[in-house]
């Protein structure tokens, strides 16, 4: 079979790990060091905005940074590599009776690729998309240097040395605070909340991709049906395994489906509302943290799946050539008109027994 | 009575319902009646500002002397959209051009020997199960928001009745974090505690967009051109002033009553659109995902050769068609 040449194919893969590192490291830049500083804002004295309680380290929260993190990774894994080998394996439960007459066609060394390469696909974008979100957010975070709701819990400015006698006297500058400057350096990282694009960004990723999963199912439906249609002709109890494995799919998706999706993003939501409840983030912050998840997961799932269908199509037109050497295999694919008449009729005789 | 190759047969489809999609029905209710009804959840303590201003709406009594009981809202927005799925399916089914239409698009299955399920009724349950499902997955996101948020309604602290004089709250617009210093009737309180998302705006819009999505993509009459706009502006705009009402009487804020709004729209959107795919038949959806089996048969690829023979087999069909039936 003619693939694509392997020193092309290693050198693109070699590319993309450096783009893949390119990313790590930057988000290993923003998280754990100080190379960007963030920019020091200035707020007016005794503003009620910035005046809840410090609800503790993020360890002591709700949701620590450990668990989210870990779901955000693990989660998304999860369902991947479990609805890529159920989907695979369906596939090669249906193919072993579906195409008896055409096992000539189908190499079986081929069939490992498919799953592995999707796999590491979805699961590469997935995380090329989480360090992107967390690329995002912290420059957010760091250019805006908007303050968090308990940021004078913690900068414990010294108003009378500051001369706070109006509410309105505006205070700039970082020599105002005598708190902690580690916690005040953190609360002032709030604007585009990162827990909030990070789950949301989780399960909005998995949410589209499994709607563009199912999309593509619907287009490959009517190879589906046509199949089905010769299958009835063929054998009775062949066509009835067949839809018993369609039918447990089918029905079997229409709720678990939209129960999977929307709790997923049920707990994407609520942790962001639990950042705005423990005084960690201002409502403005959780929504732009959405919106920054939402985009990066639909900007890459829809353009990469698109990109993935191209890729799809080019492995067709690949096959095609190799068909075109081998044009045998090719002519039992079209149907003959007498084939459907003996279809038809047979199916109609068929119905006329069972009613 | 069975039409062509528009009938199949299942053995699967009762056992998979019952275990599927009843168990996750069942496990849906119950969530939704735990939050509702008992107090597994226990709400977020929020604290509040001395004399916040948006606090200190007077007490508009409890929930039943509300000019929109929740008796009434939850009658209207259940009975509503079932009754219109209801009036609809029917009629489809009972109006000839309608019916080949839809006989086309869905199966009847064949369970057992005697037992099928018609069109009609595998819509009317698909619709109103999913419907139903919604209504209680609203319920849950509303709740759980609610919950962790514990957002104070307008009239806490009317209610709340604090003991100011135990904080210290002589400085100006002094935050208090510790919720023991009300004095007032408890239970209100609790209550007085969950308004975030309002559950009445969310509820409403759900219900009321469910129902127009269904009308706009199932209905095509010509003849009124008016009639079904009025149906779905008539809907949506009591959905709306029920969010409305809630403000009006303080017992939510603005924000609740739009995250309410969004909440609703984004659960009937979500269910309309990728669960029963805009109310159409399940032509398409009974098969699975085989991008690798493209590379099987790539002469999919090719344009299909159409024979005489196969229209002529077609006409046959017809014809068979209208012996039948």
């Amino acid at each position: 079979m003619p693939r694509r040449p392997a020193a092309l194919t290693s050198s693109m893969l070699y590319f993309q790990m450096v783009i893949m590192a390119g990313t790590v490291m930057l988000a290993y830049y923003f998280e754990y060091t100080d190379t960007f500083t963030v920019n020091v804002q200035g707020f007016f004295c005794h503003d009620s905005a910035y005046r809840k309680p410090y609800p503790g380290p993020e360890d002591s929260s709700a949701v620590p940074p450990v668990l989210l993190y870990s779901l955000a990774a693990g989660v998304p894994v999860l369902v991947i590599i479990v609805g890529e080998t159920a989907v695979f394996c369906l596939q090669l439960a249906t193919k072993d009776f579906e195409n008896q007459e055409k096992t000539i066609l189908t190499g079986d060394c081929c069939y490992i690729n498919p799953l592995v390469r999707r796999t590491v696909r979805f699961l590469g974008i997935y995380t090329f998309g989480l360090f992107a979100t967390d690329i995002f957010v912290n420059a957010g975070q760091v250019v805006t240097g908007n303050l968090a709701p308990h940021f004078l819990a913690l900068c414990k400015p010294n108003y009378t040395a500051l001369g706070c006698q109006q509410y309105t006297q505006f205070i700039s500058g970082e020599e105002a605070c005598t708190g902690n400057p580690d916690l005040i350096m953190r609360a002032r990282k709030t604007f585009p909340s990162k827990e909030a694009a990070l789950s949301v960004y989780a399960a909005m990723y998995l949410t589209i991709r499994q709607r563009e999963i199912e999309r593509g199912k619907e287009t490959e439906g009517k190879k589906e049906e046509r199949q089905l249609q010769t299958c009835f002709t063929t054998g009775e109890a062949s066509s009835v395994q067949m839809y018993i494995t369609n039918t447990i799919k089918a029905k079997g998706t229409r709720l678990a489906k939209p129960v999977l999706c929307l709790g997923l993003m049920c707990l994407a939501f609520l942790t962001g509302l639990n950042r705005v409840a423990e005084y960690r983030n201002h409502w403005s912050d959780v929504i732009a943290g959405f919106l920054v998840g939402i985009s990066i997961a639909v900007f890459l799932v829809v353009c990469v799946v698109n990109n993935f269908k191209g890729r799809q199509a080019e492995n067709e037109h690949i096959h095609m050539d190799s068909l075109a050497q081998m044009p045998m295999i090719s002519i039992p694919r079209v149907e003959s008109p007498l084939e459907k008449v003996t279809s038809v009729q047979n199916h109609i005789t068929a119905f006329a027994e069972v009613t | 009575m069975a039409v062509g190759n528009n009938t199949r047969r299942s053995y699967s489809i009762i056992p998979c319902f019952i275990f599927v999609e009843l168990v996750i029905m069942a496990g849906t209710v119950l969530l939704a009646y735990y939050f509702e009804c008992t107090d597994t959840f226990q709400v977020h303590i929020q604290g509040f500002f001395c004399q916040d201003a948006d606090l200190m709406k007077p007490y508009p009594g409890t929930e039943e002397e509300s000019f929109i009981t929740p008796l009434v809202l939850y009658c209207v927005l259940a009975a509503t959209p079932t009754a219109i799925i209801f009036i609809g399916e029917i009629s489809m089914y009972f109006i000839k051009s309608t019916r080949e239409s839809l006989i086309a698009q869905e199966k009847t299955i064949l369970t057992g020997e005697c037992c099928y399920l018609n069109p009609l009724l595998r819509r009317i349950i698909r619709f109103i199960g999913v419907f139903a499902f919604g209504l209680f997955a609203t319920d849950i996101f509303v709740n759980a928001g609610q919950v962790v948020t514990g957002h104070l309604t307008p009239y806490f602290l009317t209610v709340c009745k604090p003991n100011y004089t135990s904080a210290d709250c002589r400085a100006h617009h002094e935050f208090i974090n510790n919720g023991n210093i009300c004095t007032g009737d408890l239970e209100v309180i609790e209550k007085a505690r969950r308004s975030f998302p309002s559950k009445h705006a969310a509820l409403s819009i759900y219900s009321a967009l469910y129902a127009t999505m269904y009308i706009t993509s199932t209905i095509r009459t010509k003849s009124s051109r008016l009639a079904k706009p009025v149906l779905c502006l008539g809907t949506l705009c009591t959905a709306f002033l029920t969010g409305l009402n809630r403000v009006s009487e303080y017992r939510n804020h603005c924000s609740d009553v739009i995250a309410g709004f969004i909440l609703g729209t984004a659960v009937a959107l979500f269910l309309g659109m990728c669960v029963v795919h805009n109310f159409k038949g399940t032509q398409g959806s009974p098969s699975k995902p085989k991008t690798e089996d493209a590379r099987g048969m790539p002469l999919m690829a090719f344009p299909r050769i159409e024979s005489p023979l196969e229209t002529l087999s077609a006409q046959n069909h017809s014809a068979s068609m209208t012996e039948v039936t």
